[in-house]
């Protein structure tokens, strides 16, 4: 036992964290509880680098390939899984969705049953998940759009919302007819035709970045901006507040044209919406005031034509369709970063909004999902009264 | 020109021969002798190649003052079993850069290695190839204490590690709710 006096107590910092730095994220956390000198190696400059952390990225993945990636934004990533195989069946899903540091991924239907849908909602910072639920999935004739919102900053609760896309001969889509709510505070799935406006039945909810500001839900649709609003009352079945924001360049025809094609985004609890103008070669940043609901400003003019050092980015498919060479995935304004995907060389880049500079990030093509980690515990639903047998209990 | 070269040759080697001996001797703390095989010493170990190259190799033992006789038998049995072990592709790459490139999973023989330690034993094991700077025997050692670290408590750390717990019970209290999600199982 003399011996063990000697042994670790005497080892140097610099090989405590060597040790250190090769635990995964969630014990290294954990150990931060072990005396306050581990508390300080993270804020360490000398030694965080090395220290496993969680950092922005993203996570992409093939469609044809069932594997979930992730790429860092940072080179010191270390100790984070982002393949997720900490999920039971992590080899059957299929990435969805990204809020605020949770992500929702689904069973694909060759694992189910082909009449369901079976998601799971998992926290890759601190390796909790939980399997929703399964909700059916309409025999044909259906398109779905599944959207998670979670905002730490206002509840742990999150919500998953799955909107259901009604398709007509031709594949041509009549827009969104009903939506599903899921609610981790009730953690059942309420189905209800009243939820849904049937004002906006018309709207298609795309599969654009969604933006959860201050407890109301931003979904991008092929026109304009879809809020919805007291979600808690909407997973209790009351019909869900709603209105619209039309987008800065909004015209009566955008469906085909530029001003439909940019991208949501948040900085301090305002709605962004960054967008290319028609020529492709400023990306124009507004932001969007709430007291006047069809307040726009421009907060940033980014030159494009600099940063890609050309001018020829835009083209018209089938001669009308406007499309542009890169496409704008995600904006990171706290960061002053936007990320860009540029489908003439197939790369993945981030733009610097002060340095006008483009850096590459990676070089495939993927569907991206930009990740931020939150450290927030997943959790548990409310207790709900049993009638029979007369006690509290947790949800199924 | 051919018979001049294979003449040069065998000259060369005559010079080693007579200049080294293939093995050196290490003394540890305690003055125990060890004999190691001089390739793989200099193959291994930054400070023992230095050494080498320096002539500063006392065949009577080099002394290695902060090396106990048990953990300097380890890195001696280690430098043996690794010259007799065949270097795999991945054991030539991880030693090009220690703190930046991704970790290679230890060998078979490695992890037999290390499994027989006892907590003591690695951590001295840990200080000597830091000491010598072996990089491998040093990432196989690390790799292998944050194996058995991996789903235990801060308390049952300290132990191991034998550290004081200098948090207050209120400062603890708030550190451990901030990380609540940590204390669940890995």
């Amino acid at each position: 036992m003399d011996c063990k006096e000697l042994s670790a107590a005497y080892l140097t910092d610099d090989l405590v964290v060597e040790i250190l730095s090769r635990l995964p994220f969630k014990s290294f956390s954990r150990f931060k509880c072990v005396c306050k000198a581990w508390l300080a190696f993270s804020s360490d400059p000398h030694y965080s680098q090395k220290l496993p952390k969680v950092t922005n990225g993203f996570f992409y993945q093939d469609r044809h390939n069932s594997a979930i990636q992730f790429v860092s934004l940072s080179e010191h990533a270390r100790g984070f899984d982002g393949t997720l195989s900490f999920l039971p069946g992590y080899e059957h899903l299929e990435f969805v969705d990204c809020c605020n540091g949770l992500v929702l991924c689904e069973y694909r239907s060759n694992y189910t049953s082909r009449d369901i849908f079976r998601f799971i909602v998992c926290n890759p910072a601190t390796q909790e998940w939980k399997i929703l639920p399964d909700t059916q999935r309409k025999p044909d004739g259906f398109d779905y759009t599944t959207k998670l919102s979670f905002d730490p900053s206002r509840s742990p609760h999150s919500y998953v919302f799955n909107f259901h896309n009604e398709r007509g001969p031709y594949n041509f889509t009549f827009g969104v007819t009903q939506v599903e709510i899921f609610s981790s505070c009730k953690s059942t799935w309420l189905v209800d035709k009243t939820l849904w406006d049937p004002k906006n039945n018309d709207l298609s909810v795309n599969g654009r970045p969604h933006v959860f500001i201050d407890g109301l839900l931003h979904v991008h649709t092929d026109r304009d901006v879809l809020v919805l609003d007291k979600l808690e009352t909407g997973s209790m079945g009351i019909p869900l507040c709603n209105w619209t924001i039309m987008l800065p360049l909004h015209k009566n025809d955008c469906t085909v044209d530029h001003c439909v094609r940019g991208c949501l985004g948040q900085s301090s609890g305002i709605l962004h919406y960054a967008v290319a103008e028609e020529d492709g070669c400023t990306i124009l940043i507004w932001s969007h005031d709430y007291y006047d609901p069809y307040m726009w400003t421009i907060t940033h003019r980014l030159n494009m034509k600099d940063a890609f050092g050309r001018d020829d980015f835009v083209h018209y498919e089938e001669g009308f369709i406007w499309a542009c060479d890169y496409e704008i995935i995600a904006l990171d304004l706290e960061r002053e970063v936007i990320f860009l995907f540029d489908e003439k060389t197939n790369k993945l880049l981030s733009y610097g909004i002060s340095t006008g500079k483009l850096s590459e990030i990676k070089d495939s093509p993927h569907w991206y999902f930009h990740y931020v980690p939150c450290y927030l515990k997943l959790p548990e639903p409310e207790l709900v009264y049993d009638d029979v047998s007369g006690l509290f209990a947790a949800p199924l | 020109m051919e018979v001049d070269k294979g003449k040069g040759e065998a000259e060369e080697t005559r010079k080693v021969a007579e200049a080294d001996r293939d093995t050196v001797t290490l003394k540890s703390s305690d003055g125990k002798l060890f004999e190691v095989s001089k390739e793989a010493a200099a193959r291994l170990s930054t400070v023992l190649a230095g050494m080498i190259a320096g002539g500063s190799i006392d065949d009577n033992g080099t002394d290695l003052k902060q090396i106990g006789s048990e953990a300097l038998e380890n890195v001696v049995d280690y430098c043996n079993k690794h010259a007799n072990s065949i270097p795999s592709a991945a054991l030539i790459s991880s030693s090009i850069s220690f703190n930046t490139a991704p970790f290679k999973e230890p060998e078979e023989w490695e992890r037999k290695f290390v499994d027989r330690l006892s907590h003591d034993a690695l951590f001295d094991l840990v200080e000597a190839a830091n000491f010598l700077g072996m990089e491998r025997l040093l990432d196989v050692t690390c790799h292998k204490i944050s194996e058995m670290m991996k789903g235990k408590s801060p308390d049952q750390i300290r132990e191991v590690f034998n550290i004081k717990n200098d948090y207050t019970k209120e400062e603890l209290e708030e550190i451990r709710q901030e990380l609540a999600w940590a204390f669940y199982d890995d």
